[in-house]
C-alpha cells in the first residue's frame, strides 16, 4: 500500500513528462511539415517567375528583331520606334540609328543612357555572326530598374530602354502564397530588385538564408541571373497551429491528470474502506471476546455455585426421593451452563482477531504514519484539523497491517474527539520515538480529553465515552498490540487533550538484516 | 501437620465469580481470601501463609499476566492457578511462560479447579516443608564440633568406625562416642536418615 502512494506520484510525473514530450514533438512536426509545404510553394512560384521573365525577355528580342527586319527606313521607321512604348508597357523608349552614319537620338542621352555605351553595344552586336546576331545589353540602371538593349542592323540599329520591373505585367506575378519573396535580376555583379505586386518586397527577418532559387534566364541577349529568396524564421512559423497544438496537449494532459487524480481518490477510498472493513471484522471479534468475557463470568459463577451445591448434597444427602431429584436438577443446570460456555468458546475462537498469530516482521512506523496522513488528508481538511508529525522511530517488530489498523483507529478517535471541541485550533500530532526496548508512536489531539473517571476503564470492552459508541475500538487496538507483543497506553498530555501511544518491540533484536 | 490450614487467594474483578468460587473451594476445607482489585491484593496479601493464588487473566487496571510477573519478581512462592475466558493457545503459552502452575478456562469444572488448587497447595506445602527442613538441618549441623564434622564426613563417605579411627588416628571407641553424639545432635536414628538429610551440608562445608 505504501508503494501505491509512490506510484501515484510517479504516474503524475510520467503524465506531465508525456504531455510535454507530445507537445514538443508535435510542434516540431508541425513546423517541419509547414516548412516543407512552404518550400514547395516557394519553388513553384520561383519557377513560374523564372518562366514569365524568360517569356518577357524573349518578347523584347522578338520586338527588336521585328524592328530590324520590318521597320521602313527613314522617318517612317522612327515613327514605328516612337509608337513602341505605347504598345509595350515594359518598353520605356525605343531609339533608332541609321547605320549609314546616323547618330543615336538625343533622347537616348536624356534618358540617362550614355551614347558611348550604346555605340559599344551596337559594335558588339554587329560583331556577332549575322545568322545568330542578337541584341546586346548596353547598361543596367539598378536604381531605376532599367536596362538598354541594342541590336545592330542594317539599314538601322535599334535600342530599347526596358523597365525590368515591367518584364512581367503587374498582376501576372505568381505570388500565390502571398508571402513576401525577394526576386532579383543579376547581371555582371549588379542587381535589380523586381517589385512584386504589393510594392515593396519586404525582407522578413530570418534565422537562415531561408529558401533560395537561382537560375539564368534562357535569353541570349538578356542573360540575367534570376534570384529568388524567401526567408524563414520564427516570424513565419505557423503560430496558430502551434498554439492550437499546445492548447490541445495541455488540455489532454490536464484531463489525464484529472483522471489519474480521480483514480488516486478511488484508491484512497478503497484503502479507507479496507481499513474500515478490517476494523469491522476486528470489532466483531472484539465483540465476541467481550460478550464471551461478560457472559463467561456469570456462567462461571453459575457453574461453580451449582457444583458447590452438588458437592454438599453428595456429602450430606437429603431424604431419599428429594435427594435424587435435586441432584438431577442441579446436574442438568451444570450441564447447560457448560454447554453455554462451549458455545461461547467456539464463537470466540472463530471470531477472535488475535487468534491467528500475526507474522511479525520489521515495520517502519514512520512509513505507516505518512501513508495514513495521505489517507486522512481529506477528512482532516474537512474538519479543519492541522496535522503534524514529529520525531523518528527505528523499525519495530510487528505486523504492518495490524499496526496501521491500530494507528487508524487512534486517529479516528482523535478526529471524533476534536469535533466535540472548538472548531478552531484543532490539531493532531503524531510523535515517533523510541525507548531502549520499544518503538513508539503517540497520537495526540488537543480536544476535550478523557474524563478522569473514565480513564481507568478506557480499554474495557463495551465502555465508551461516546454516545452510541460500541466501546470496542480501544479493546481491539489493545488486542492487536498485544498480539504483536506491544501495547497501547493512554496518557494525559501536558496542555490537555488526549494521547494514545502504540508501543512495539524494536526490530533490531531480530536476526533479520536491517 | 501445619500450624494453620492453607489459604487460597482468589483474585477476580467479578463479585459473583468470587463468591461462587469461594464457596466451591470452601467445600474441600480450604480457607479463601477474595480480592476484587489486583493492586489491592498485591499490596496486602500475606506472603508467608501456605496456600495458592487463583488469578483471573483479564482484569481492568492490572492484567493477570502483569500480576504474575510482579509476584515472581517479588519472590512470592505461592503457586498460581490462572483462570481465563480467552482459552487461546497463545494465552496459555504466555501464562506458563510467566510461571503459572495451571491454566484453566472459564467456566471451570469443579473437579479441574479443585484438583488444580489442591495440587498447588500440596506443592506449596512441600516447598515450604523442604525449606523448613533445610533450615532446621542447617541449625543442627551448626551445633557439631569440628571433630564431629570430620567423623560425619567419613560416615557419609561410607567408612566404618574402625576405618574412621585409623584415618583420624583415634581409638574406635572414641569414634563410636562421636557418632553417638552427632546422631543425637542431628536428631537422626538411622544411617540412611543421616546421609539423606546431611550429605549436602557436609559437601557444602567441605567445599
Amino acid at each position: 500500500m505504501i508503494q501505491t502512494l509512490k506510484a501515484w506520484r510517479d504516474a503524475r510525473r510520467r503524465l506531465l513528462a508525456l504531455g510535454a514530450l507530445a507537445c514538443v514533438l508535435g510542434a516540431t512536426a508541425i513546423v517541419r511539415v509547414d516548412l516543407a509545404q512552404r518550400r514547395d510553394a516557394f519553388l513553384a512560384e520561383a519557377r513560374d517567375a523564372h518562366r514569365l521573365l524568360g517569356q518577357g525577355t524573349a518578347r523584347l528580342d522578338a520586338v527588336l528583331a521585328t524592328l530590324a527586319l520590318l521597320a521602313p527606313p527613314g522617318p517612317a521607321g522612327a515613327d514605328a520606334t516612337a509608337r513602341l512604348p505605347a504598345l509595350y508597357p515594359q518598353v520605356l523608349a525605343a531609339w533608332r540609328r541609321e547605320a549609314a552614319g546616323g547618330d543615336w537620338p538625343d533622347a537616348a542621352a536624356r534618358s540617362g543612357v550614355p551614347l558611348a555605351a550604346l555605340a559599344q553595344a551596337e559594335a558588339r552586336s554587329r560583331g556577332l555572326p549575322a545568322a545568330t546576331r542578337h541584341a546586346v545589353l548596353a547598361g543596367l540602371d539598378t536604381a531605376r530598374g532599367r536596362y538598354t538593349l541594342v541590336l545592330a542592323g542594317t539599314p538601322a540599329s535599334y535600342a530599347l530602354q526596358v523597365d525590368a520591373r515591367q518584364l512581367v505585367a503587374p498582376g501576372a506575378w505568381p505570388w500565390r502564397s502571398g508571402q513576401p519573396m525577394l526576386a532579383r535580376l543579376v547581371w555582371g555583379g549588379q542587381a535589380v530588385t523586381l517589385q512584386d505586386e504589393r510594392g515593396d518586397p519586404a525582407r522578413p527577418r530570418g534565422l537562415t538564408r531561408g529558401f533560395t532559387f537561382e537560375q539564368t534566364l534562357a535569353s541570349a541577349s538578356q542573360d540575367f541571373g534570376f534570384q529568388a529568396q524567401r526567408l524563414v524564421g520564427p516570424a513565419q512559423w505557423p503560430w496558430a497551429a502551434l498554439v492550437a497544438w499546445a492548447l490541445l496537449c495541455a488540455g489532454a494532459t490536464a484531463l489525464a491528470l484529472r483522471g489519474q487524480r480521480q483514480r488516486a481518490e478511488r484508491r484512497r477510498a478503497a484503502e479507507l474502506e479496507r481499513l474500515a472493513r478490517t476494523a469491522r471484522l476486528g470489532t466483531l471479534g472484539e465483540l465476541a471476546a467481550g460478550v464471551a468475557h461478560e457472559l463467561n463470568q456469570p456462567l462461571t459463577a453459575a457453574l461453580s455455585g451449582t457444583q458447590t451445591a452438588l458437592r454438599l448434597l453428595r456429602d450430606e444427602p437429603l431424604a431419599a426421593p428429594t435427594q435424587a431429584t435435586v441432584l438431577q436438577a442441579l446436574e442438568l443446570a451444570a450441564a447447560q451452563v457448560r454447554r453455554a460456555g462451549e458455545v461461547l468458546a467456539r464463537l470466540r475462537r472463530q471470531m477472535q482477531p488475535g487468534a491467528a498469530p500475526a507474522a511479525l516482521a520489521p515495520v517502519e512506523l514512520g512509513v505507516l504514519v505518512r501513508h495514513l496522513g495521505v489517507l486522512w488528508a481529506p477528512e482532516l481538511a474537512r474538519h479543519a484539523i492541522a496535522w503534524r508529525v514529529e520525531g523518528q522511530a527505528p523499525p519495530a517488530l510487528g505486523d504492518a497491517v495490524a499496526a496501521e489498523q491500530v494507528l487508524h483507529n487512534l486517529l479516528g478517535n482523535a478526529v471524533q474527539a476534536l469535533q466535540l471541541g472548538p472548531s478552531t485550533g484543532r490539531q493532531i500530532t503524531l510523535r515517533l520515538s523510541a525507548t531502549l526496548t520499544h518503538a513508539c508512536c503517540a497520537v495526540r489531539d488537543n480536544g476535550p480529553g478523557v474524563p478522569a473517571a473514565a480513564q481507568a476503564r478506557l480499554f474495557a470492552p463495551f465502555f465508551s465515552t461516546r454516545d452510541g459508541g460500541l466501546g470496542l475500538g480501544l479493546p481491539l487496538c489493545q488486542t492487536l498490540a498485544l498480539a504483536m507483543n506491544g501495547a497501547v497506553r493512554f496518557q494525559v498530555p501536558v496542555g490537555g487533550g488526549a494521547e494514545f501511544v502504540l508501543e512495539l518491540p524494536l526490530a533490531r533484536t531480530s536476526p533479520a538484516p536491517p | 501437620m501445619n500450624p494453620i490450614s492453607p489459604l487460597i487467594h482468589l483474585v477476580d474483578d467479578d463479585a459473583s465469580v468470587r463468591e461462587a468460587l469461594a464457596l466451591l473451594i470452601g467445600t474441600v476445607g480450604l480457607r479463601v481470601a477474595s480480592w476484587a482489585d489486583p493492586q489491592d491484593f498485591m499490596a496486602r496479601f500475606d506472603r508467608d501463609a501456605v496456600g495458592a493464588i487463583v488469578l483471573d487473566m483479564r482484569m481492568p487496571g492490572l492484567s493477570g499476566l502483569a500480576v504474575i510477573d510482579e509476584l515472581r519478581g517479588q519472590g512470592v512462592d505461592q503457586p498460581v492457578v490462572m483462570l481465563t475466558g480467552h482459552g487461546s493457545v497463545d494465552m496459555c503459552r504466555r501464562a506458563f511462560k510467566a510461571g503459572a502452575a495451571e491454566f484453566l478456562e472459564k467456566p471451570v469444572d469443579d473437579e479441574l479447579l479443585l484438583g488444580a488448587v489442591q495440587a498447588a497447595v500440596r506443592a506449596h506445602v512441600a516447598l515450604r516443608r523442604q525449606g523448613a527442613a533445610g533450615r532446621e538441618a542447617r541449625e543442627r549441623f551448626a551445633l557439631l564440633s569440628a571433630r564431629e564434622r570430620e567423623v560425619l564426613a567419613r560416615v557419609i563417605q561410607g567408612l566404618t568406625s574402625k576405618q574412621i579411627a585409623r584415618v583420624l588416628q583415634l581409638s574406635p571407641r572414641t569414634v563410636e562416642t562421636h557418632r553417638a553424639h552427632l546422631q543425637d545432635k542431628l536428631q537422626v536414628q538411622t544411617l540412611a536418615q543421616l546421609v539423606r538429610q546431611y550429605a549436602a551440608l557436609v559437601d557444602e562445608g567441605a567445599a
